[in-house]
C-alpha cells in the first residue's frame, strides 16, 4: 500500500527534499524564528519604539533595556523588531513583485524569441543603465520618503535581474527535445511554457528571489542608512545602523544589534534559497 | 496499491483490446525541406514522395545526414521557423493537406492523430515531470472529458503494455531515474496515450544497446499490430528492417533513390547505393583478414547545387547521362542503370 510513491508530486517531494538539508533547514527556522520574533517580540517589554528617555540614553543592555538604548533613549529591543518588520517587510513584497514582473516578461521574451525579444530585452537593457541612485532621488522628489516609494524605487529595476535569468533559461531550454516532444504531442504554445519551460525554471526562479530579498533589504538599509529611506521615528536596520556608526567606539552595541540583524537574515535567506534550489532540481538529488 | 491495480485490471485492459481504430493514409508528395544556417542554403530534403497505407510499417533507411529526421519532423510541421522552411510539397493525411493548416489547426493532428517517439528518449521526456504524469497529462490533453483518475489508470495500463517492469513504482519515478530502454518505453507509452493512428518512430532504438533494440523492436511491431496503426520507422541501420517493416524506402542526399519490400530489397537491391551499403555490412562468414566494404567518398554537401544523380561521384557503374540529369523514378528506384540505353552497365551492375 505505498501511494505515497504512486503519485508523489514534484512539489511535496521537493519539500521533502528540503528537509533532508540541514543548513536549508537552520536557515529556515531563523528565517521563522526572525518572522514570529518581529510580530511578537515588542510585547515583551514595557518600552515602545518612539518612547525617549533623555536620562537613561546610550545605555548598554541591560535588564531593563535587553539590546540597551540609543541617543534618545529609546529601547533598541523594540526598535530592531520594527526594523526586522520594515526591513522583511520591504525585502519580500519587492522580491515578489519583481519575480512576477520579471518572470512574465523574462518567460514572454524567451519564448517569442527572434526581434521582439531582442527589443524587450534592449529596453530592459535601457532601464538599467538608469543609475538607481536617480530613480530613488526622483521618486522620493515626486512621491516624498516613505514604504511605497522605498518598494517602488526598488522594484522598477529590480525585475530585471529576474526578467534576464528566465530568459535565458528559457532560451537554453526551449530548443531541447522534450520540448519538442511535448510539442509533437500535440501541446499547445501556452501549455509548453507553463508547464514545460517555466517549471523548469522554477529552481533558478526560488533562488533569485531568496537572493533578492536579501538584496533588497540591503538596498532599502543602504537607502535609509544615507537618509532617503523611512523617515523617524519609524526604524529600519539601515537607520538604526546609520545612526550607530558614529557612536561605535563608545557605544558599540547601538551598531552590533542592527548589524547583527542584518547579517542573521542575509545568511538565513542565502542558506534557505541554496537548499531551495537543490530540491528543485532532482537531478542534484543522490 | 491493490486499488489502482484492480481498477487497471479490470475494465481498462480489454478496451485497449478492442480499440482497433481506423487507420489513417499517409500520402507525401515532392517535399522540399531547406534550411538557412547563417545566410547558407541547406537543402535538407529535396523532393520526396511516397505513401503509407493503413496498417503498414514502412522504414526510411539512409545514413546519417540524408535529411531522414528532418523530414519526418516535417510531416507535422516540427522544422523551427527560424532555422529552416517547408519549401514545397504536399502531406495529404487521409486527404488532408497537413501543410497547409495552420498551427492551431495542425495542433489537431500531432499526437492525436500523428505520435511521435525521438531517438534520445530520456532527453525526449520533462525532466521534472514524474513518467506517470507526463503520460497523464497527454491523456488528458486529448481527453478533456476523461477523469483524473480515469487517466492515472490508464496511464497505468499504458506503461503495462510497454512492459515497464513495476508500472506502479514507475509511475511517481522522474526520468532520470529510469534506464534509457525503460525511458524508450515510456516515450512509448506517451506517444499512445492519445491513440495516434500513426506513429513516427525516429530512429528508437539507435542510443540502446542490441538486446534492447530488439525488445523494443518487438513491442513497437506488437503494439502495432494490436492498435492497427501504421508506422513510420526511421533508421540508419539496415539490419533492423528485415524482422520489423513490410516496406522500405532508401533515402540518400534528401532523395529517395529506391523504394521496395523488405525481402526484396535484401535479395535484389535495385539501386548501386543499395547494393553498395548492404556489402559494406561486415559479415562474418568472411575470413578475418578480408578487408571490410566500404563505399568510397562523401555524400554530397547539400548546400551547394546538386546536378543529376546525388550518388553519382561516388558510383561505379555511372552513366554519361548521370552527371546531368536526374534520373526519374522507373520501377521505384532512380537510377539511370534502368534505362534502355544503358544496357551494358547494368548488366556489369547485375553480375558485380
Amino acid at each position: 500500500m505505498n501511494t505515497a510513491t504512486f503519485s508523489l508530486p514534484y512539489f511535496r517531494e521537493s519539500i521533502f527534499r528540503l528537509k533532508e538539508n540541514r543548513a536549508a533547514m537552520v536557515g529556515l527556522w531563523l528565517l521563522i524564528f526572525l518572522f514570529i520574533a518581529a510580530i511578537i517580540a515588542p510585547f515583551f517589554t514595557p518600552y515602545n519604539y518612539y518612547e525617549t528617555h533623555l536620562s537613561l540614553k546610550n545605555y548598554p543592555p541591560s535588564k531593563e533595556f535587553w539590546f540597551g538604548t540609543d541617543e534618545l533613549g529609546r529601547n533598541v529591543f523594540s526598535r530592531i523588531w520594527l526594523g526586522a518588520r520594515i526591513s522583511l517587510f520591504v525585502g519580500i513584497s519587492a522580491a515578489f513583485i519583481d519575480m512576477i514582473i520579471g518572470v512574465i516578461y523574462g518567460a514572454f521574451a524567451g519564448f517569442i524569441g527572434g526581434k521582439i525579444d531582442e527589443m524587450m530585452m534592449r529596453f530592459c537593457d535601457i532601464l538599467n543603465s538608469l543609475p538607481q541612485l536617480l530613480i530613488v532621488i526622483i521618486l522620493l522628489v515626486l512621491m516624498g520618503p516613505g514604504l511605497t516609494t522605498i518598494i517602488l524605487a526598488l522594484t522598477l529595476t529590480g525585475w530585471i535581474n529576474m526578467a534576464r535569468i528566465i530568459r535565458g533559461h528559457i532560451h537554453q531550454i526551449k530548443h531541447l527535445d522534450f520540448v519538442m516532444a511535448a510539442k509533437a504531442l500535440g501541446a499547445s504554445r501556452f501549455r509548453i511554457l507553463t508547464h514545460h519551460l517555466i517549471t523548469n525554471a522554477v529552481g533558478s526562479i526560488i533562488t533569485t528571489v531568496t537572493l533578492t530579498i536579501p538584496g533588497a533589504i540591503f538596498t532599502e538599509s543602504f537607502l535609509s542608512f544615507l537618509g532617503l529611506g523611512v523617515q523617524a521615528p519609524m526604524a529600519s536596520w539601515g537607520t538604526m545602523a546609520s545612526d550607530g556608526l558614529p557612536a561605535l567606539r563608545f557605544y558599540p552595541w547601538r551598531l552590533f544589534f542592527p548589524a547583527f540583524f542584518i547579517s542573521i537574515t542575509m545568511f538565513a535567506f542565502n542558506l534557505l534559497g541554496d537548499g531551495l534550489r537543490d530540491a528543485f532540481d532532482p537531478r542534484l538529488r543522490r | 496499491m491493490p486499488l489502482i491495480r484492480g481498477c487497471a485490471d479490470e475494465h481498462s485492459t480489454p478496451s485497449l483490446r478492442n480499440q482497433k481504430m481506423k487507420a489513417a493514409e499517409l500520402e507525401v508528395q515532392n517535399l522540399r525541406v531547406t534550411f538557412y544556417p547563417k545566410g547558407r542554403k541547406v537543402q535538407a530534403v529535396r523532393g520526396v514522395s511516397f505513401n503509407i497505407k493503413p496498417n503498414e510499417r514502412v522504414a526510411i533507411v539512409g545514413e546519417s545526414g540524408c535529411g531522414k529526421s528532418q523530414m519526418a519532423r516535417a510531416l507535422v510541421q516540427l522544422i523551427p521557423s527560424h532555422a529552416g522552411k517547408i519549401e514545397e510539397g504536399k502531406v495529404l493525411y487521409d486527404g488532408v493537406n497537413l501543410l497547409s493548416l495552420s498551427e492551431k489547426e495542425m495542433r489537431r493532428y500531432r499526437g492525436r492523430e500523428i505520435g511521435m517517439i525521438f531517438q534520445d528518449a530520456r532527453a525526449s521526456l520533462s525532466p521534472l515531470i514524474t513518467v506517470g504524469d507526463q503520460i497523464v497529462e497527454a491523456y488528458k490533453d486529448h481527453h478533456p472529458l476523461s477523469t483524473k483518475k480515469e487517466a492515472e489508470s490508464r496511464a497505468l495500463e499504458l506503461l503495462e503494455l510497454v512492459q515497464i517492469e513495476d508500472p506502479l513504482r514507475s509511475f511517481g519515478q522522474y526520468p532520470h531515474e529510469l534506464s534509457g530502454g525503460m525511458c524508450q518505453r515510456v516515450m512509448i507509452a506517451l506517444a499512445l496515450a492519445p491513440d495516434p493512428k500513426l506513429l513516427i518512430a525516429d530512429e528508437p532504438t539507435t542510443a540502446l544497446d542490441v538486446t534492447i533494440q530488439a525488445q523494443i523492436l518487438d513491442l513497437l511491431k506488437r503494439i502495432q499490430e494490436q492498435f492497427g496503426m501504421s508506422i513510420l520507422f526511421i533508421t540508419h541501420d539496415f539490419s533492423l528492417l528485415s524482422g520489423f517493416c513490410h516496406r522500405a524506402l532508401v533515402m540518400y542526399a534528401g532523395e529517395i533513390v529506391e523504394e521496395a519490400h523488405v525481402h526484396e530489397l535484401f535479395k535484389h537491391p535495385k539501386h548501386p547505393y543499395t547494393k553498395a551499403l548492404l556489402r559494406s555490412i561486415p559479415r562474418l562468414d568472411l575470413p578475418k583478414t578480408s578487408p571490410l566494404e566500404v563505399i568510397e567518398g562523401n555524400p554530397p554537401d547539400l548546400s551547394k547545387p546538386i546536378n543529376g544523380c546525388p550518388f553519382q561521384p561516388r558510383c561505379r557503374f555511372k552513366t554519361p547521362q548521370c552527371g546531368s540529369t536526374s534520373p526519374p523514378m522507373i520501377n521505384r528506384v532512380a537510377c539511370w542503370l534502368y534505362d534502355p540505353r544503358f544496357k551494358e552497365k547494368y548488366e556489369l551492375f547485375t553480375s558485380s
